[in-house]
């Protein structure tokens, strides 16, 4: 016969499931030994409610104070402390995602950078050096910062009176602003050396301005919704569709990714969409990952 | 008890006052006396109490109901008490080790605990070690599950229970000293003069040769 030593206590105590307390009642009844350690567990509680019960009550003066102590209604998460300095809130907010960052993401990102320069310096035509580099290298950059599940701060930013929404977003910022800072001086680099003119860098710009807003929000969506690699992968497989078929025949996967490249206000709005939708789903979604 | 905590709460979360007056009247005092026990001081159990329901305004939008309301108030109150906690002389911690549960016959120290009265018990408790009077306290005094309680001190269900007869064996043996020397006729008086010489000489062997007293030697059982 099994004893229920360890459940004596929590049966004393009254904390057990009733199906369990039955259980042990049971076998209480025939078990004398078993009787001898609920008696001991009686008296050790016994002792124990003593001991609670010899705290005299707290005053009332006590809750009183509490009340006092009570000067605003009890405030949702999120909005209290944002309420003051909002800028300077901001800054600071903008400013602490950049040390999430490391050194080889750094290095990396300058080779690139100078690669991309040299080749937009080349006769290939720096509108189909950029519009091929940048979009991929931002979609790339944001599933890494954005993505679920990949942030070192998680727990530490998730216990601040930040919105993990307004953290989103400012990493989302940052690295869109990063790209869109790094095509412009490319942009410019190309256009001076080219003498193109105001037109000619306008021109450069939104070859590369076009397919960076389309395949970040694929990649921010996936990323933030799904995973990391799922953004990565769909942003990957349209830049390759594009590049392998740039020339090529008008096949319908051509014609399906094209409007990515080319098609500006319907790219730039659904843009501002999807990455509006992603920041308003995101916590729903983590919450969603701790329940289950 | 659980539903209405739940029900308060959320009233808690919009704002509501009453609710908050509600919940103190149903935990405050056990609350007190857990906090007042970890402390061992009355005003800063008291300060820990109030800060433990200025916690609960402020944080009852928060709760996630990933455990009982009442679990979480004693989750509280203990992080609010244990800031109060003046760091004494570094106390022995005690080994956690796998009970020894009695097979057949009740061990020793249940045979002294059911001999002895809830004073005597209530007086060896304060000389136990915190970390054995803690889990006494959350199972019997809160009256807290094993589950509760393990959340609480953030240790396994398993050293819950490890933990308790720890504390049993420890207050068993805080014990003797107490009673047969103050009034030996109340807390054994089924045994003969000879009986209870060698329960107390059992009770020496098992303390070991240490002249510290009491409750100071732990967890060599």
């Amino acid at each position: 016969m099994i004893h229920p030593t360890d459940q004596l206590a929590g049966y004393v105590a009254a904390t057990l499931p009733a199906e369990v307390a039955h259980r042990v009642r049971d076998h209480l009844a025939e078990c004398a030994s078993c009787r001898a350690e609920l008696a001991a567990w009686q008296q050790v509680s016994a002792g124990v409610r003593e001991r609670v019960a010899a705290v005299a009550a707290p005053s009332p003066a006590l809750f009183a104070a509490v009340r006092s102590r009570l000067t605003r209604p009890a405030v949702a998460r999120y909005t209290a402390p944002l309420a003051n300095a909002p800028v300077r809130r901001a800054v600071g907010v903008l400013a602490y995602q950049w040390r999430l960052i490391r050194w080889p993401t750094w290095v990396l990102a300058g080779l690139v950078l100078v690669a991309t320069a040299l080749a937009a310096l080349s006769p290939i035509g720096a509108d189909k050096v950029l519009a091929t580099v940048i979009p991929l290298g931002a979609a790339a950059a944001i599933a890494g910062v954005c993505g679920r599940g990949l942030d070192p701060a998680a727990e530490l930013t998730g216990s601040t009176p930040t919105s993990p929404r307004v953290v989103l977003l400012a990493r989302l910022t940052s690295v869109l602003a990063t790209a869109t800072l790094a095509g412009l001086a490319l942009t410019a680099l190309a256009a001076t050396t080219a003498s193109a003119g105001l037109g000619g860098a306008l021109a450069i710009t939104m070859a590369w301005l076009v397919p960076l807003a389309a395949l970040s929000a694929v990649s921010f969506a996936l990323a933030v919704l799904v995973r990391p690699s799922a953004g990565v992968m769909a942003a990957v497989s349209a830049w390759f569709v594009r590049v392998v078929s740039i020339d090529g025949a008008n096949r319908w996967l051509t014609d399906l990714v094209d409007p990515l490249w080319t098609k500006a206000p319907v790219v730039f709005a659904l843009t501002a969409v999807v990455m509006a939708l992603t920041i308003f789903l995101a916590p729903r979604r983590e919450r969603f990952r701790a329940a289950s | 008890m659980g539903d209405g905590d739940l029900d308060l709460l959320q009233r808690i979360a919009a704002g509501d006052e009453r609710a908050l007056e509600h919940l103190y009247a149903r935990h405050a005092q056990s609350l007190l006396a857990y906090a007042y026990h970890l402390i061992g001081d009355r005003q800063a159990a008291e300060e820990a109490l109030q800060d433990t329901f200025v916690a609960v305004w402020r944080g009852a939008a928060a709760f996630e109901e990933r455990s009982a309301v009442r679990t979480w108030l004693f989750g509280i109150c203990r992080r609010q008490a244990l800031l109060r906690v003046r760091p004494g002389p570094a106390a022995p911690q005690p080994i956690e080790e796998v009970p020894e549960l009695p097979s057949e016959a009740p061990g020793p120290d249940a045979v002294v605990l059911a001999r002895a009265d809830a004073s005597a018990v209530a007086a060896a408790l304060a000389t136990l070690p915190a970390i054995h009077r803690e889990v006494l306290d959350l199972v019997f005094g809160a009256e807290l599950s094993h589950a509760e309680v393990a959340e609480i001190l953030g240790i396994p269900v398993g050293t819950v229970k490890s933990r308790l007869f720890h504390a049993r064996a420890a207050l068993a043996r805080a014990l003797p000293v107490d009673t047969s020397h103050s009034s030996p006729e109340r807390s054994l008086p089924a045994m003969s003069p000879a009986g209870r010489g060698s329960v107390a000489a059992s009770l020496r062997a098992r303390s070991g040769p240490s002249t510290a007293g009491p409750g100071v030697e732990v967890s060599q059982s």
